[in-house]
C-alpha cells in the first residue's frame, strides 16, 4: 500500500549548540534574561540553506509548517507567524505544530499531508527551538509539566525519571546492565565527534558514562541527551514539482505514526514502548521494507534506555536483547547490525526539541547522497529510517526515506 | 542503614501545587484516603478497572463504580531522583525515591517511597499507605511491606 509520492527537495541544518543567554535591563530597568539567539536568527540558519539547496525562491513556497515545542522556550507566542514572516514566506498559509519532542517530525508529517492531499505543491517544514537561555532545572520543569499533573508531576516525575522507570524495569526483567546502557552514549559521542553540526564533540568512555553523576537512578548524566538551541528545515514537494526541479529528491516511502497512554502506570509493560512498535509497523508496511532493508537509522535517544528500546521496538534486534545488541556494536558502521545515530544522536549532536525530527531527516538525506563527514559516512545507503518520540511514546513518528 | 544515612528521606511538601482542579470525583478518591482506603473505579459498561481512577471510560461508559484496592503489592519499578524539576526542587529535598506499586489486576500507582533500608528492588513486597501532611492534606507513600 504505497502512499502518495512526496519528496524532500531541500535541506538546511544549523549547528546545534549552546547559544546561552544575555542578561540586560528591560524597559523598566529591571534585570531580565533573554535568549542570546532568538528563533528568528535560528530559523534563518536552516531555512535559507534549504531554499538554496532546493534551487527555488520564496515565491515557489506555497505553505509553511513550523515546529516549536514550547512557547516558554521560544519566548514568543504565535511562533509560526513570526518565523514565516522572518524568512519571508509572507501571505502564504502557516501553522505551528506541537507534539513535545516529536514536534519536528510532526511538522514533516503535516507538510506531507498538505502535499499528499493535493492542497499544495511545495511546503517548508521548519523546526526551531531556543532552550539554553533557561536554567537546566527550569528547562526540566517545562518538560516535566507534560506529565499528568494530578498523578505524576506532583511527585516530581521529571522526564529523566519517566525513562529511569523503564530502565529499572528492563534491568530487572531483561537483564539489561549498566555497562550495556553506557555503550549507547559512547557510540553517540564517537560519531558526534566527527559531525560539524554537533553540540558536544567529545569522545567518552564506558567508565565516563557509568561513573557520571546520577540524575534519576538508574540513569546518570551521560544517559541523558543535551538541552540545545538549533533549527532544521526541509523543503518538500509533490512528485510533479520534484521532478521539475534539478536537484536530487529523497522520497518519503513510509510515514508511520502512533501514540501511547498518557500515564506511565497505564502501560501494560515498561520494558518496551508499544507506540514505537505500532508506528514502525505502519512505516514498514507502507514502504514494503523491513528492518533488514534499513542501511542507516536515526532513533530518538533522549536517554540511553530509549535508544535500547527503539532497537527492539523497530525490529533491529530481538525483544529483550537491545542491551546485548548495543554492546556487540550492532549500531556501529563497521558493526554487525544497522548503523544508528551516526550523526551523534540527541546525546552528542543535541536536541533542540522542535528541530530534532527534521534534523534527523536532513542527516539521512546527506547519508543517502554521500555528503556527510567521511568518518561517519555509511557506504551505499539506499534506505534510511528516522524515529522521533514525544514524551515517552505519547507521540511517535517513524519515516522511511529512499532516493 | 537508615533512610537518613542513605540520603533519601522524603519530606513531601504540602505546598506543591496540583494544577488540576479538585473535582467532585477526585475528592471522592481523597476522601477514601482520609479513611485509609485506596479507591479505584470500574466501568459499569465494559468492566475495565482503573487506578488511578478514571471517572469516564474510554469505551464511552460514564457509569463507573468505586471499589477498594488491596494496598499491598509488589514494586513494579523505581527511580532515585537526584535532580528535580524546578517547581518540585523548591519544595522537596533530593534525592527522593519514586516507586510504582503493582496491585492485583495489573493496577498500578506511582508515589514517593519511604522506610527503605536499602536501595529499592523490582519485585520487593510493598504496601501503600495514606499519610496526613503538616497542612492537613493527605498524601500517600509506598513502603516496604
Amino acid at each position: 500500500m504505497a502512499i502518495p509520492k512526496v519528496a524532500i527537495v531541500g535541506i538546511g541544518h544549523s549547528k546545534y549548540g549552546k547559544r546561552g543567554k544575555v542578561i540586560q535591563e528591560d524597559i523598566e530597568g529591571e534585570k531580565a534574561t533573554y535568549p542570546a539567539v532568538t528563533i528568528r536568527e535560528l530559523a534563518h540558519e536552516s531555512y535559507f540553506p534549504a531554499l538554496e539547496h532546493a534551487g527555488i525562491t520564496n515565491d515557489d513556497v506555497d505553505s509553511s509548517v513550523v515546529g516549536i515545542a514550547a512557547e516558554a522556550f521560544a519566548g514568543q507566542g504565535a511562533g509560526a507567524a513570526l518565523v514565516a514572516d522572518e524568512v519571508g514566506i509572507i501571505g502564504k498559509p502557516t501553522m505551528r505544530v506541537e507534539t513535545a519532542c516529536a514536534t519536528g517530525s510532526t511538522a514533516i508529517r503535516t507538510a506531507w499531508a498538505q502535499i499528499a492531499s493535493g492542497q499544495f505543491d511545495v511546503v517548508a517544514a521548519i523546526g526551531v527551538e531556543t532552550m539554553t537561555w533557561l536554567s537546566s532545572s527550569y528547562a526540566t520543569e517545562l518538560m516535566s509539566v507534560a506529565g499528568d499533573h494530578r498523578w505524576e508531576y506532583i511527585y516530581g516525575i521529571s522526564f529523566p525519571t519517566f525513562y529511569s522507570l523503564y530502565a529499572a524495569r528492563k534491568m530487572a526483567v531483561d537483564g539489561l546492565t549498566r555497562e550495556q546502557l553506557s555503550t549507547v552514549p559512547v557510540k553517540s559521542h564517537y560519531y558526534g565527534y566527527y559531525n560539524k553540526n554537533a553540540q558536544l564533540r567529545r569522545q567518552i568512555t564506558i567508565e565516563d558514562a557509568s561513573g557520571s553523576v546520577p540524575i534519576a537512578e538508574p540513569l546518570r548524566l551521560y544517559d541523558c541527551c543535551l538541552i540545545s538551541d538549533g533549527s532544521a528545515t526541509v523543503i518538500m514537494a509533490s512528485e510533479e514539482k520534484a521532478k521539475e526541479m534539478s536537484g536530487e529528491p529523497l522520497w518519503l516511502t513510509g510515514i508511520g505514526t502512533s501514540s501511547d497512554t498518557f500515564r506511565v502506570t497505564d502501560r501494560p509493560n515498561l520494558t518496551n514502548i508499544e507506540g514505537n512498535v505500532r508506528a514502525g509497523q505502519v512505516a514498514y508496511k507502507q514502504s514494503g521494507r523491513t528492518a533488514k532493508d534499513i542501511d542507516v537509522a536515526y532513533v530518538h535517544d533522549c536517554f540511553s534506555i530509549a535508544e535500547i528500546m527503539a532497537y527492539e521496538d523497530l525490529g533491529f534486534c530481538e525483544r529483550g536483547k537491545g542491551g546485548e545488541w548495543s554492546a556487540e556494536r550492532g549500531a556501529y558502521i563497521d558493526g554487525p547490525g544497522i548503523p544508528t545515530n551516526v550523526d551523534g544522536g540527541l546525546k552528542s549532536k543535541g536536541h533542540p526539541l522542535g528541530a530534532t525530527g527534521i534534523g534527523q531527516v536532513v542527516d539521512a538525506y546527506k547519508q543517502i547522497y554521500g555528503t556527510v563527514e567521511k568518518q561517519r559516512q555509511v557506504p551505499d545507503v539506499e534506505v534510511a529510517l528516522t524515529h522521533n518520540v514525544g514524551q515517552h511514546g505519547q507521540f511517535v513518528n517513524v519515516f522511511i526515506l529512499e532516493p | 542503614m537508615s533512610e537518613r544515612e542513605m540520603g533519601f528521606v522524603v519530606e513531601l511538601s504540602s505546598d506543591v501545587k496540583n494544577r488540576q482542579r479538585m473535582t467532585a470525583d477526585f475528592r471522592k478518591f481523597i476522601s477514601g484516603l482520609e479513611e485509609g482506603k485506596f479507591l479505584a473505579t470500574k466501568c459499569g459498561k465494559c468492566g475495565k478497572k482503573f487506578m488511578p481512577p478514571r471517572f469516564t471510560c474510554p469505551c464511552g461508559g460514564t457509569d463507573l463504580e468505586w471499589f477498594e484496592v488491596n494496598p499491598e503489592g509488589t514494586l513494579y519499578t523505581w527511580s532515585i531522583v537526584h535532580f528535580a524539576p524546578e517547581g518540585i526542587a523548591k519544595q522537596t529535598n533530593v534525592p527522593y525515591v519514586l516507586g510504582v506499586i503493582d496491585f492485583e489486576d495489573e493496577l498500578r500507582l506511582a508515589a514517593h517511597m519511604k522506610g527503605l533500608t536499602s536501595k529499592p528492588k523490582v519485585g520487593m513486597k510493598v504496601k501503600i499507605a495514606p499519610q496526613e501532611l503538616e497542612n492537613g492534606n493527605v498524601a500517600y507513600f509506598i513502603k516496604p511491606a
